[in-house]
């Protein structure tokens, strides 16, 4: 008796646990993507200064800008003997798998379109075109910002109560 | 540096590849003697042979007369081009477009046509239609017996003159290696990376051992600069004929450096009625004059002395 008693409630623990961290999962991707939304538009913005203050080749424009800041979720690797355009394509395809689950496919055409500018004008008109599509990108993150804080509370609590419920229903 | 048809080749290689297949497919013997590739918005490529404008079939046989056959460019293939002989990064070359032209690996020079822009305090190109490609040569000229004398002669200015398409520049960048062989220091203005192109990693190629480059530099800046820093024995400038630029020949001359320069001119008769080029002998810097024979890249017409002139 007691050892059914006992595998119940570890029945229970383990349903209470895998919708809880559902939640707090789906929570977490939110946050996520906001954290991406804003490497890439810092990101955008490490090309902008490299291009207003340095004036190097594009490929070294890329790579400086990739390294001017630790990145959690934005990997990029310019790196190769490809031209930059071809770079820029290599990574777009990568970003089209890697980022899908946290960026729509505006946001990436928006981010990879100013970096396909890189090198193709002069740099004011270059940095316009970083400057707006940062501007975008600021502005999706910070609906995804106040998108994240909302819907991450609700989730991590529909998680909790859909295990309670689920316990309750299983005791 | 490479040489003859490997030096058009290397020039083609840099272009898009939709470009570049017809033009890698010249014969050897006609690209040896392509001077210039001239790429033109919505317009048939052309190659310059002998001072003489060929179309380019798509079989890479350059042609006179202009049929369906030849290579034509679309107003995106120029752009995809431009972009190309920028390195895809035509920002850091915006000074160098806002005069024109555009440096390329290998030492070749671009000179470019769009549509001016002017904005505060800047000039800039954009929408270019057309590209002119000049394919730098360097080793297939060797100086001649009577240049080399009057190089080697520390006393003796010289000013290298001919018509634009001589070879004024390539016969300077062949007299910078025998003046290195020599063991006599050379500073050299370099305002348009044509002597010794450079990249972020250095020279694309090593120039003479013996020559301190200043590159990018207005002439005149660069020649007091030059003579203020490296405290050279011989000088060497491209192109001179301005009024700042004799101002500054006459300070280095005064300065005892011994000068040598291209200017545009067709012959030496041109010293004498061209009030600049008049100025620039008036300083006394020049003692002999170069003059190059038409339609030979570099070769010697005639060698004057201005002293006697």
């Amino acid at each position: 008796m007691s050892i059914w008693i006992t595998l119940k409630c570890l029945g229970c623990i383990l349903v209470f646990t895998v919708c809880t961290m559902a939640g707090v999962n789906r929570g977490s991707k939110l946050s996520r993507r906001t954290v991406l939304l804003r490497e890439m538009s810092r990101f955008l913005a490490a090309v902008r200064a490299e291009l207003t203050y340095r004036k190097a080749r594009s490929r070294i424009v890329l790579q400086n800008a990739e390294k001017s800041e630790e990145h959690r979720l934005l990997k990029l690797d310019f790196s190769g003997t490809e031209t930059p355009p071809e770079l820029v394509r290599r990574e777009e395809t990568r970003a089209k798998i890697e980022w899908a689950a946290l960026t729509t496919s505006e946001e990436r055409r928006i981010f990879f379109d100013a970096l396909r500018c890189v090198g193709t004008q002069d740099s004011a008109e270059q940095c316009e075109q970083l400057k707006g599509a940062q501007c975008l990108l600021e502005q999706a993150e910070k609906q995804a910002g106040e998108k994240a804080a909302e819907e991450m509370r609700i989730f991590r609590t529909l998680g909790v109560c859909a295990g309670c419920a689920a316990v309750l229903f299983l005791l | 540096m490479s040489t003859g048809a490997q030096s058009f080749y290397e020039a083609a290689g840099q272009l898009p590849p939709d470009v570049a297949q017809p033009l890698l497919r010249v014969p050897r013997d006609a690209a040896r003697l392509v001077t210039e590739i001239r790429l033109r918005s919505q317009r048939p490529v052309t190659l310059t042979i002998s001072s003489r404008s060929y179309f380019l079939r798509f079989d890479g046989i350059p042609i006179q007369s202009h049929t369906n056959a030849v290579v034509t460019l679309t107003h995106e293939q120029l752009t995809a081009c431009f972009h190309a002989v920028c390195s895809y990064s035509v920002h850091t070359f915006e000074e160098c477009i806002s005069q024109g032209f555009v440096p390329m690996a290998g030492g070749h020079r671009v000179g470019i046509s769009g549509t001016a822009l002017y904005g505060e305090n800047v000039f800039t190109v954009r929408n270019i239609t057309s590209l002119n490609i000049r394919i730098a040569r360097t080793q297939i000229l060797r100086c001649s017996e009577a240049v080399r004398q009057l190089l080697n002669d520390p006393l003796r200015g010289i000013l290298i003159l001919g018509a634009p398409g001589t070879g004024k520049t390539t016969l300077l960048r062949a007299c910078l290696k025998v003046l290195s062989d020599s063991g006599i220091r050379t500073a050299v203005v370099d305002e348009r990376f044509e002597l010794a192109p450079v990249s972020d990693t250095g020279f694309i190629e090593t120039p003479p051992d013996l020559c301190d480059y200043f590159s990018g530099y207005p002439k005149h800046i660069g020649m007091l600069q030059a003579v203020r820093s490296m405290s050279p024995q011989t000088l060497v400038c491209d192109e001179i004929g301005g009024d700042e630029d004799v101002a500054a020949v006459q300070k280095a001359s005064h300065a005892g450096v011994r000068m040598i320069a291209t200017a545009h001119a067709a012959d030496e008769t041109v010293l004498r009625t061209r009030p600049p080029l008049r100025r620039l002998c008036a300083t006394g810097a020049f003692q002999s004059a170069i003059v190059l024979a038409e339609g030979k890249t570099g070769r010697t017409e005639k060698i004057v002395d201005l002293d006697h002139a």
